[in-house]
């Protein structure tokens, strides 16, 4: 592990609980402590054998009385020492959660779902056995260690000296694993993200993975990801498999030196038979701290890689807010010269329009027009690369997002469900909306008829992912939900693709009659549903190609005549 | 069929141990070979634990109070050959189980995610994304730890166990009674307090599930978090299920860690009573029977009583770990032990009624008590063009999902060229039915592997054989429309392009397929109405005997179908012609 001063690592997080853990590591010396006592009461027995003060009773009082003292002092530690790990999982997992929330759109779409999912649960996880298992341990080990040390050289230092030189021997030993398997915990945490992605899809997907039979297709795929998993688990486990077998392998040197060397000198008289076998107890005493740092080494490598890959999401750049306009807008909005590029690719070329407060405006164009990204940029979900997007004058940027959110409702494509009630699905932004929006929203978005037939009305369940509700169900729920903020603009973002075109008809109706001075923006493919729109915006491949109301397009836009010739068929 | 993978569920059912064990046998059965070798291994490993302590206490008492150095070295010798050969094993033991433990899991994980291919499309809309990823990553890996470790540590540890047992009971009868007394007092303790444990692990990995996919769902959410002023919403929803994992995952930690004290205790206890009685056998009385007194046998049981207690010691610790890996497994299984409940059956019946599709008196529900389709009859003929139009909520998208199978009808069948669609193979349905799904779905990468996609014929043409194959169908146009064409990359959750754009794929990947049944569910509702004129045009084209249903609310569409069904309340109407389905539109309102 390498060491970098100046950048926060796992340790300077842990700084925050010190006294929690400080409270475990002093518990943990405490129980070690009396550990550590326990060969020293076999020497004395022995001991006490010898000049003849050996008292059978007091022997097993003392054992009792140590023992049960052990016992306590360690239920504690494991008690406290469970609550304090997953507590910090717990705060670590909101603290990624809280960044991730103040994140913009375009991040969590970079960074993507199955990495941020990997983060929140097995990069946790890693920290937490670390701190469990790893840094508490850590402690008493190292004061255990130099305890027994110290206990053996003052036994018979010549015959502590060779046991205390394994010490390095086995330092060197860790390093050597360690540095070689190293790289693979960050892959090993790399492959969970591309498992958990494969399976996502899978999930998502399961319609149409069933539509087209592709099962096996899917199998195959995840095999290789699953047999990559395979692959790193074993080179890990292959790089630990040394560490045990070299710990057993030093211990072991220890009893052969003190049978031969500690044999002799017992021979020879200048070592008691109390002090040769307590070496022996003693030996267990120092063995176990050493055999707990092996386990630790196993856990660091991965809570180091783990933390760091979770401290790329802390870290994280937050989108720039610094708008401080929070009063009630008009509803004027103008798109300035806007051109956006996603990848390096152009999306939008150039995009000049204004409309008017109270007005009703359409976005039409062929599919991959860019409109969607037009909604984005008015909303702010994301940024242009030039130009600029007003809302009464000002730029966008100049708003404070929560209050331009709160005045601007927004309709998305997919429809977006919460697992909740209907009335929390619609009263949505807050719980203070009144009844009153809500029923106007719901009547507007023409609900109020199946909402009727549902048995607890607004207060029914929506169940997981929304599956109970249609296609046009869920988008006249999202539509009640933007009206429901009694918004000064509202964006619809083809909305009504799924309704019925009288339904249609009649929310366009409902949405004049009840939300006067409303600007409206609607994105959409059907002429008729906007022909008496103030001014219609045509985009295609990214440029603007012609705007104004229905009648001009028709005269002057060949392209306008195009769409519209292919949609007269019906008209009548 | 109840496919809920949920608490309430999973207590209802007891889990029979033989059943689980059974499946757990079989998933690593096929190493059993390496596992018996990793078990010789540890064997000799053992044996050398056992025989180490016996030399050094033989060795005292015979060498040392006769001061005979040259045995003393020589035996020091033979004790330094034997540990080597201890390690020697063990680390062969380590490495070969640590790749058994990581094929077993490799395993698991495949049979799980076979599992899942098996399973319905019910099961998928009765649990959480995120919860199954949960069971297949966090359980499994829970597993792994088990098997690449835990087991043979714990099987070691039995044999070392029993072996100095046996050794002390031979050594000395009284001495050897106090260790095993010890030892059978805190089986049965742990015996009494398991059950405990697996429940307390359960209930954690449960929540850990619901974590998970609170997780995965709300970020799949985000724009509307955003735009809502809700990053509250996002974050209070997660620190809700956050805290009960937090409390479930303390009360498992606690219950994993309360045996280790415990046998710690006793262990330590044990040890200082035996070498108390020990003096006093093996020193005092045989003093006072004027016998010679047995310091190296006092020395072997201080050493035996370590490597007895130490391993009961780490056992009190590897028995949690079993019983994370039992609750792990036990939710393996759980999913594992689903049924479908759409097997292909033997069709004995064939009509002869020339029909491409009949619904014959179907009704449907996702739960039989509550149907949503009721008593429908359709009849399809083969190369006509069906449109199903009525309100939203009607029962359109379900009647499309029962003709390709995604859901079996509750009473009634469905035929397809004359014989019942559940005799069909999953295979050779899909490939003579295509459909497009309301909701597009594309997987990431790019456009070219989507529209290849589950296709196994054109699965391995390359990019410029596709290019021929779609310009002889006249799709090229479609695919240009894209930045890179057919590498144009797609995103997971496929956000970088529009939904238009994704219907546009998905109808190129159907088409491609050439299918006898073409079911088009709002295949274009967000595509623009000239690409969409280009696309009817690229419909016709198809062979004569194409026969295509289309759901529809563009009336375009549906008008040069040849039979119009008007669904709503789920009950089918036939109405005679264009106009009075305009009729029964207009007259729909409220009806829905």
């Amino acid at each position: 592990m390498k060491k970098q001063p100046k950048e926060e690592n796992l340790l300077s997080f842990l700084k925050d609980y010190k006294v929690l853990i400080f409270l475990v590591i002093t518990l943990s010396l405490l129980v070690n402590g009396l550990s550590l006592l326990l060969p020293k009461l076999n020497e004395r027995i022995i001991d006490s054998l010898q000049n003849g003060t050996y008292d059978k009773n007091e022997a097993l009082t003392l054992f009792g009385i140590l023992t049960a003292g052990i016992l306590v002092f360690s239920i504690i530690q494991n008690i406290l020492g469970s609550i304090t790990s997953e507590k910090i999982a717990a705060d670590l997992r909101t603290q990624v959660i809280n960044k991730i929330s103040k994140q913009s759109f375009t991040y969590i779409n970079k960074v993507t779902t199955s990495k941020l999912l990997t983060n929140l649960i097995a990069d946790v996880d890693a920290v937490k056995m670390f701190i469990n298992q790893g840094i508490i341990i850590a402690f008493a080990a190292v004061v255990q260690l130099i305890g027994s040390i110290i206990l053996l050289l003052s036994i018979n230092w010549q015959l502590a000296i060779p046991i205390i030189l394994t010490i390095p021997v086995l330092l060197v030993s860790f390093g050597v694993i360690f540095s070689r398997i190293e790289k693979y915990f960050t892959l090993s945490q790399e492959i969970i993200d591309k498992l958990n992605s494969v399976i996502n899809e899978n999930v998502t997907g399961s319609a149409l993975i069933r539509v087209l039979s592709s099962q096996r297709y899917e199998g195959d795929k995840f095999e290789v990801a699953n047999t990559e998993a395979k692959d790193i688990g074993t080179k890990i486990v292959r790089g630990f498999a040394s560490l045990f077998p070299i710990i057993s392998l030093v211990i072991n040197f220890s009893f052969f030196e003190i049978l031969g060397f500690g044999g002799s000198k017992v021979i020879d008289g200048s070592l008691t038979a109390g002090e040769f076998a307590a070496f022996f107890s003693y030996i267990f005493i120092f063995v176990t701290p050493v055999i707990m740092i092996g386990f630790l080494a196993s856990s660091v490598g991965r809570a180091f890689a783990a933390y760091k890959r979770i401290k790329q999401v802390i870290d994280s750049e937050l989108p720039k807010d610094e708008g401080t306009i929070s009063t009630e807008i008009k509803g004027d909005i103008c798109m300035k010269n806007v051109t956006l590029d996603i990848d390096n690719k152009r999306i939008l070329d150039n995009i000049h329009f204004d409309i008017k407060a109270g007005s009703r405006v359409g976005i039409m164009g062929p599919t991959a027009a860019g409109k969607t990204q037009i909604f984005y940029l008015i909303t702010g979900l994301i940024d242009a690369n030039k130009g600029e997007i007003l809302i009464d004058g000002k730029p966008i940027s100049d708003y404070e997002k929560d209050s331009l959110y709160s005045q601007m409702g927004m309709v998305f494509q997919d429809s977006i469900i919460y697992n909740t009630t209907i009335r929390e699905n619609i009263a949505f932004i807050n719980e203070n909306v009144s009844e009153e929006s809500i029923n106007r929203a719901i009547k507007t978005a023409e609900l109020e008829d199946f909402i009727a037939t549902l048995p607890e009305g607004l207060d029914t369940k929506i169940s997981e992912r929304g599956v109970s509700l249609s296609g046009g169900q869920k988008q006249r729920l999202t539509l009640a939900r933007a009206l429901a903020i009694d918004p000064k603009i509202i964006l619809l973002d083809d909305f009504t693709a799924r309704v019925d075109i009288n339904t249609e008809r009649r929310i366009i109706k409902n949405l004049r009659e009840n939300y006067p001075g409303i600007t409206i923006v609607a994105i959409t493919q059907k002429i008729n549903s906007i022909e008496d729109f103030d001014n219609i915006i045509l985009v295609m491949e990214g440029e603007l190609v012609a705007q104004g109301k229905h009648e001009d397009l028709l005269k002057n836009s060949l392209e306008y005549q195009l769409i519209y010739k292919s949609q007269q068929r019906t008209e009548d | 069929m109840n496919y809920e993978l949920t608490e309430e569920n999973q207590k209802k059912t007891k889990l029979k141990l033989n059943k689980v064990l059974g499946l757990l046998y079989r998933q690593i059965k096929e190493h059993m070979g390496q596992m018996g070798v990793a078990f010789i291994y540890l064997l000799i490993n053992s044996a050398t634990v056992i025989i180490a302590p016996f030399i050094i206490g033989d060795v005292t008492n015979k060498y040392i109070p006769t001061a005979d150095k040259s045995n003393l070295l020589k035996f020091v010798a033979v004790l330094a050959i034997i540990y080597i050969l201890g390690s020697l094993f063990s680390y062969l033991q380590i490495r070969l189980m640590g790749s058994v433990g990581q094929k077993v899991i490799f395993n698991i994980r495949n049979s799980i995610f076979t599992k899942l291919q098996a399973l319905p499309l019910q099961f998928f809309n009765q649990n959480k994304s995120g919860e199954l990823i949960s069971r297949i990553n966090n359980d499994t890996e829970k597993m792994s730890q088990a098997f690449s470790e835990t087991l043979l540590r714990f099987t070691g540890d039995i044999i070392v166990i029993a072996g100095i047992g046996i050794a002390m009971l031979i050594l000395n009868l009284e001495l050897g009674l106090i260790a095993i007394f010890t030892l059978l007092l805190m089986v049965s303790g742990t015996w009494f307090i398991s059950g405990w444990i697996k429940e307390r692990n359960e209930n954690s990995l449960q929540k850990l599930g619901e974590l998970s996919g609170e997780i995965q769902e709300s970020l799949a959410n985000f724009k509307v978090s955003v735009v809502f002023n809700r990053r509250d919403y996002f974050r209070d929803s997660f620190a809700k299920v956050n805290e009960n994992n937090r409390v479930a995952a303390t009360g498992a930690t606690i219950a994993n860690t309360i045996l280790a004290p415990i046998y710690t205790m006793a262990g330590n206890f044990a040890s200082g009573v035996i070498l108390i009685f020990g003096i006093q056998i093996l020193l005092i009385d045989k003093i006072q029977m004027g016998a010679a007194p047995e310091f190296g046998t006092l020395l072997t049981f201080i050493l035996y009583s370590s490597s007895f207690f130490n391993p009961l010691k780490e056992m009190g610790e590897l028995f949690s770990q079993l019983q994370v890996a039992i609750a792990s497994w036990s939710r393996i299984y759980r999913l594992l032990d689903l049924r479908n409940n759409m097997e292909v059956i033997e069709s004995a019946e064939e009509l002869q009624d020339n029909l491409l599709m009949k619904f014959d008196n179907v009704s449907f529900g996702y739960d039989p008590e509550q149907l949503i389709l009721h008593e429908v009859n359709l009849d399809l003929d083969a190369g006509k063009t069906y449109a199903l139009v009525g309100p939203t909520g009607g029962g359109k998208s379900t009647t499309a999902s029962l003709m390709v199978r995604l859901y079996d009808a509750t009473e009634g069948r469905i035929f397809f060229k004359g014989r019942d669609v559940r005799s069909f193979k999953p295979d050779d349905l899909s490939s003579r039915i295509g459909f497009i799904l309301q909701e597009p779905f594309l997987f990431s990468g790019t456009i070219s592997e989507n529209i290849k996609y589950g296709n196994s014929e054109i699965v391995n043409k390359s990019d410029e054989e596709i290019e021929d194959l779609l310009a002889s169908m006249g799709l090229e146009g479609l695919v240009n429309r894209f930045q890179d064409g057919l590498q144009t990359k797609i995103n997971p959750g496929a956000e970088n392009i529009s939904l238009g754009q994704r219907q546009l794929i998905s109808f190129i990947r159907v088409i491609l397929r050439q299918p006898d049944l073409l079911i088009l569910d709002e295949a274009t509702a967000n595509v623009d109405t000239v690409t969409e004129q280009l696309l009817e045009e690229i419909l016709n084209k198809l062979p004569k005997s194409t026969t295509k249903v289309v759901i529809a609310h563009r009336l375009n569409t549906i008008e040069n179908a040849d039979q119009i069904f008007f669904i709503s309340g789920g009950r089918v109407e036939k109405p005679r012609d264009f106009s009075s389905t305009m009729d029964l539109i207009n007259n729909s309102q409220g009806r829905s």
